[in-house]
C-alpha cells in the first residue's frame, strides 16, 4: 500500500506539473491543447489511485477514470496522427469516425466494468475477464498508433519528437505486459502495479524533452509531406497480429490452469516459450506474411500495390550485379517478387525460330521447344495478355475468344505453374515467364496484378535485349581485334615482301653494281627492322597473364634494346631513380607494350632527334616517360584517332597505343599523352608499384644508350 | 627531248630506293612527305607520280595520301598519278580515282606489272 502511494503519488505530482506548466505556456495548437488533458488526466487517475492506496475506497471511480485517461490519450494521439494528413477530407472524416469508434468502445468499457463491479454477471464471456481485455486492447491500440506516427514523423522532425513517442509507448507497452500478464494469471500483480506509477512518472521527463524540442507541434507543416507508405501498414498490422496472438496466449494459459489444474512454473514456462517460438514463427512466415499482405491489400488499399516501391524493387533485382545469379535469373526473380511466386521458367526466342527454355529459378528441369507460331506464341505476341493458367482452366474462352490458344502439354502438365508473363520489346515477343503459384495469392490474380506483371514484362525484355546486344557487341569486338590483328600482319608483310621481292628482281639486272648491292642491303635490313616489329607486336596480342614482380629499369633497359638491334635511329637514352622500382606484370606484355611506344617515337622523329626515357616513383605508382623530340600530334589527332583501336592500319600508331593503354588499365594504372606538333610527344605511363617494391638503394642504373 | 620524269612518294626508304632501280626510261625523283612532293613537283616537273596513301602524321590512314593528290592535282592537273596502297579496301580505290587519279595499285608492288602501268600512263599524256 506505501509503495504504490508513493509511486501514483509521483506519477500525479509529475503529470499534475507538467499539465500545469503547458496550461500556463503558450498553447497555439489543438495537439498541445490535448497534451494538457491528457496529462492533467493522467494525474487526476494517478491522484485517485493514491488517494484509494491510502485510504481505500474510489475503487470503481480508479477505474472509470483510467478509461477516462486511455481515452485522453488516444484524442492527442489521433490529433498529432491527423496533423499528417490535414489536406485530406477524406482523411479527416476517417479519423473522426476511428475516434468516435474508440470513444464508443471505451465508455462501452467503462459501462461494463461499472457493471461488473456492482456485482452484475449477465452476458458474462471470455470468462469474467471482458475488461481486462478491454484494457489490453487499448494498450496494444496506443502501441500501434504511437508506432504509425513515430513512421510518419519526417526524418527533419524526428530528432524533436521521438522523445514524445518512446515515452508514451512504453506508458502503453507497460499496460499491455501488466494487462497480459494479468489475463493469463486471472489476477493483477501487485509489484507490476505499484511499478506503473513510477513507470508511468518516468515517461513525464521524456515528453518535457520533446515540448522543449519541438515547440511547433505539428507533422505535417506545409513544407512537409507524410504518406502512408504500404509496408509501413504491413509492419503495423503484424504488431497489431502479434498483440491478439498474445492475447490467445493468455486464453491458453487461462485453460491450461482450468484443465490441468495447477499452473506450475515449469508449465508457465514451457507453455510462454512455445507461445513466443509461434509468435517468431508468425513473424519469419513468408506464407503468412504474404497471406496477411493479400489481406491488406484487399481490404484496406484502392490500389493493390504500391507502385513506387515495386518498381524500385525490380530495377535493384535486375541491377543486382555482384549476386552470382544471371540476369536471366534475376529476370525471372523480378517478376516473381511482385506476386509472391516461389519461382519460374524464361523461355527465349532463339535464332533458329523456336522458343526454347534459358533459365529457371526454382522450377523443375525442362526442355522447352516452342515454334515461333505456335498458338502460345502467337497469342502473347499480338494480344500482350498474361496468362492465367487458373483462369484458362476455368473458361478457356475468355481466352479463345480473342484468337487461338492451346496451351502446350509441358505447360498444362505442371500443376504449379500459374502464370505466362510476355517479355515485350516494342511490338516484338522476345520471350515470356512462367511462374510458379504463390502460396498466398492462390487464385487471387486481378486486372492489377495482370497490368502490372505486363509492364515489368516489357521493362525486363528490354534488360534483356540491352543485355544480349551488349553480348553481341562484344563478341564483334572481339572479332574485330582478331580481324584488326590479321589486317596489319597482312599489311605489314605486303610492303616485305614488296621490298624483297623487288630487290630480287632488281638484282637480276644490278647485281654488278656496288651501289645497287648497297641499296638492297639497307633494303633487307630495312625488312628485318619491320619483321622484329612484327615480332614484338604479336607477343603483346592474346595470350594468357604471367602476372610476376619486375623490375621496372632493366625491363625499360630490355625493351629499348629489342627496339635498338636493327640500327634503328635515334637511340633512346635511359633514366632510373636510384631505387628499385617493382612492379607486377607479365614480363613478354610489358616489355612489347614499352617496345610500342619506343618505335613509336622512332617513327616519328628523326635520325638526328631523341628520344628520353625515364622512370621514377610518385606515391604508390611508377611513372615511365617516353618523351620525343619527333614531329608531334596535335589535339584533334589525339582525341580521335590516336587511341583508336578499330583502324586498319600500316600497323603502326594507333593499334600500339590502343594497346598499350588497355593493359596499363588492367594493371591498375593510367597512359596520358602530351604532344605539340612539331616539338615531340611525351606518353606517360602511371602503374601501381607491386608490394615489393623495395626501398632499398641500388647502384644507379643510367643507361647511356647513344646521344644522338 | 629527255627521258620522262617520274616523282615516287612513299615514306619507306627500301621501297623509293628499289623502285628507283627497278622502273626503267623514266628520270626519277623520291619525296617522303607532302612538303617534300610538293617540292619535288616544282622543282622536277615529273608527268607521272606514284603516291603512297599512308603517310607521316597519318600513317595509319589515307587522310594524307589523298591530301597530296589533291595538292598535286591543283598545282599539276594533268598530272598521272598513280596511288601505290597496302590497303585493299575498294573504298579507297574508288576514291582515288574520284579524286583524279590515273590509276589504282595495290601492293605488293611488283616491279614489271607497275612498270607497264607507268607506261600506261606515259601513253596517255602522249
Amino acid at each position: 500500500m506505501f509503495i504504490e502511494s508513493i509511486s501514483f503519488g509521483i506519477s500525479t505530482l509529475l503529470f499534475l506539473m507538467l499539465g500545469l506548466i503547458m496550461l500556463t505556456g503558450k498553447r497555439d495548437n489543438l495537439p498541445k491543447n490535448m497534451l494538457v488533458v491528457a496529462s492533467l488526466a493522467s494525474a487526476v487517475w494517478s491522484g485517485t489511485v493514491t488517494y484509494q492506496a491510502a485510504f481505500g475506497g474510489l475503487l470503481s471511480f480508479t477505474l472509470l477514470l483510467e478509461l477516462l485517461r486511455s481515452l485522453a490519450w488516444f484524442a492527442f494521439l489521433l490529433v498529432m496522427l491527423r496533423t499528417a494528413y490535414k489536406n485530406s477530407d477524406q482523411v479527416n472524416k476517417n479519423f473522426k469516425i476511428t475516434f468516435a469508434g474508440l470513444s464508443i468502445f471505451i465508455v462501452g468499457l467503462m459501462l461494463l466494468a461499472l457493471y461488473r463491479i456492482s456485482g452484475g454477471s449477465l452476458f458474462e464471456f471470455i470468462a469474467g475477464n471482458d475488461v481486462l481485455v478491454g484494457h489490453l486492447l487499448i494498450s496494444i491500440g496506443g502501441i500501434v498508433i504511437v508506432e504509425q506516427l513515430y513512421r510518419n514523423t519526417s526524418e527533419e522532425q524526428r530528432w524533436g519528437l521521438k522523445y514524445l513517442w518512446i515515452g508514451i509507448g512504453s506508458m502503453f507497452a507497460y499496460d499491455f505486459y501488466l494487462y497480459s500478464d494479468a489475463f493469463l494469471f486471472q489476477r493483477i500483480d501487485n509489484e507490476l502495479w505499484n511499478a506503473r506509477g513510477f513507470i508511468h512518472a518516468m515517461v513525464v521527463p521524456l515528453i518535457g524533452v520533446a515540448i522543449k524540442r519541438e515547440m511547433q507541434w505539428s507533422l505535417g507543416k506545409e513544407s512537409i509531406d507524410v504518406f502512408l507508405s504500404r509496408r509501413m501498414v504491413f509492419h503495423t498490422t503484424t504488431l497489431l497480429a502479434s498483440g491478439v496472438y498474445l492475447i490467445f496466449i493468455g486464453f491458453g494459459g487461462y485453460y491450461v490452469r482450468e484443465m490441468g489444474g495447477g499452473w506450475g512454473e515449469v508449465a508457465q514456462a514451457t507453455f510462454m516459450f512455445a507461445a513466443f517460438l509461434g509468435l517468431a514463427v508468425l513473424f519469419f512466415s513468408g506464407k503468412i506474411r504474404a497471406r496477411i499482405k493479400v489481406m491488406i491489400d484487399k481490404h484496406f488499399f484502392h490500389y493493390k500495390y504500391d507502385y513506387r516501391d515495386e518498381w524500385l524493387r525490380i530495377i535493384r533485382t535486375l541491377s543486382q550485379q555482384n549476386e552470382d545469379k544471371t540476369l536471366h535469373v534475376r529476370a525471372i526473380r523480378a517478376l516473381a517478387q511482385i506476386i509472391d511466386s516461389p519461382g519460374g521458367l524464361l523461355v527465349m526466342e532463339r535464332e533458329n525460330g523456336f522458343f526454347e527454355s534459358d533459365e529457371r529459378w526454382n522450377y523443375e528441369p525442362i526442355k522447352v521447344r516452342e515454334p515461333a507460331d505456335s498458338t502460345l506464341n502467337r497469342f502473347l505476341a499480338d494480344f500482350r495478355f498474361v496468362i492465367s493458367l487458373d483462369e484458362y482452366n476455368d473458361d478457356p474462352e475468355m481466352y479463345t475468344r480473342l484468337g487461338p490458344l492451346v496451351l502446350p502439354e509441358w505447360l498444362t502438365s505442371n500443376k504449379n505453374a500459374w502464370l505466362v508473363v510476355p517479355l515485350m520489346l516494342q511490338d516484338h515477343l522476345l520471350g515470356y515467364v512462367v511462374l510458379l503459384r504463390s502460396p498466398a495469392h492462390e487464385r487471387y490474380f486481378n486486372w492489377e496484378d495482370s497490368d502490372l506483371l505486363k509492364t515489368a514484362g516489357r521493362q525486363v525484355a528490354s534488360h534483356l535485349a540491352q543485355h544480349d546486344a551488349a553480348q553481341a557487341l562484344l563478341s564483334a569486338k572481339r572479332f574485330e581485334e582478331v580481324n584488326r590483328l590479321s589486317a596489319f600482319i597482312v599489311h605489314d608483310i605486303k610492303n616485305m615482301v614488296g621490298q624483297l621481292s623487288m630487290v630480287v628482281s632488281n638484282a637480276a639486272r644490278h647485281k654488278d653494281n656496288p651501289r645497287f648491292i648497297d641499296d638492297a642491303i639497307s633494303t633487307v635490313e630495312n625488312s628485318v627492322n619491320k619483321m622484329n616489329k612484327l615480332l614484338v607486336r604479336l607477343r603483346g596480342e592474346g595470350g594468357a597473364d604471367k602476372k610476376a614482380p619486375l623490375n621496372l629499369c632493366s625491363l625499360l633497359e630490355e625493351s629499348i634494346r629489342t627496339c635498338t638491334t636493327a640500327g634503328t635511329l635515334p637511340v633512346p637514352v635511359l633514366s632510373c631513380t636510384t631505387e628499385a622500382i617493382m612492379i607486377t606484370a607479365d614480363k613478354d606484355r610489358m616489355s612489347a607494350n614499352i617496345a610500342h611506344l619506343i618505335q613509336n617515337a622512332q617513327d616519328a622523329t628523326d635520325d638526328s632527334g631523341s628520344i628520353n626515357v625515364r622512370l621514377r616513383k610518385e606515391g604508390d605508382y611508377a611513372i615511365v616517360e617516353i618523351a620525343d623530340t619527333g614531329e608531334g600530334m596535335d589535339e584533334k589527332f589525339i582525341h580521335d584517332k590516336l587511341f583508336q583501336p578499330f583502324e586498319s592500319t600500316k600497323g603502326t600508331m594507333g593499334i600500339g597505343v590502343f594497346q598499350v593503354r588497355e593493359y596499363v588499365h588492367k594493371l591498375g594504372g593510367q597512359l596520358d599523352v602530351e604532344s605539340q606538333v612539331g616539338i615531340g610527344s611525351i606518353f606517360r605511363l602511371r602503374i601501381p608499384l607491386s608490394n615489393q617494391s623495395s626501398n632499398t638503394a641500388q647502384v644507379v642504373q643510367l643507361h647511356e644508350h647513344g646521344s644522338r | 627531248m629527255g627521258k620522262p620524269k617520274l616523282l615516287i612518294v612513299d615514306d619507306d626508304q627500301g621501297i623509293r630506293s628499289q623502285l628507283q632501280w627497278g622502273i626503267e626510261g623514266f628520270d626519277i625523283a623520291t619525296a617522303d612527305s607532302r612538303e617534300n612532293a610538293i617540292k619535288q613537283l616544282e622543282a622536277h616537273q615529273p608527268q607521272v607520280v606514284t603516291l603512297d596513301l599512308g603517310l607521316p602524321p597519318d600513317v595509319d590512314g589515307t587522310s594524307e595520301g589523298f591530301a597530296i593528290l589533291d595538292a598535286l592535282l591543283t598545282r599539276q592537273p594533268d598530272l598521272k598519278v598513280i596511288v601505290v596502297s597496302a590497303s585493299d579496301k575498294t573504298v579507297n580505290s574508288v576514291k582515288a580515282l574520284e579524286s583524279g587519279a590515273f590509276e589504282f595499285y595495290p601492293k605488293p608492288v611488283d616491279i614489271s606489272s607497275l612498270q607497264q602501268v607507268l607506261d600506261r600512263a606515259l601513253a596517255a599524256i602522249e
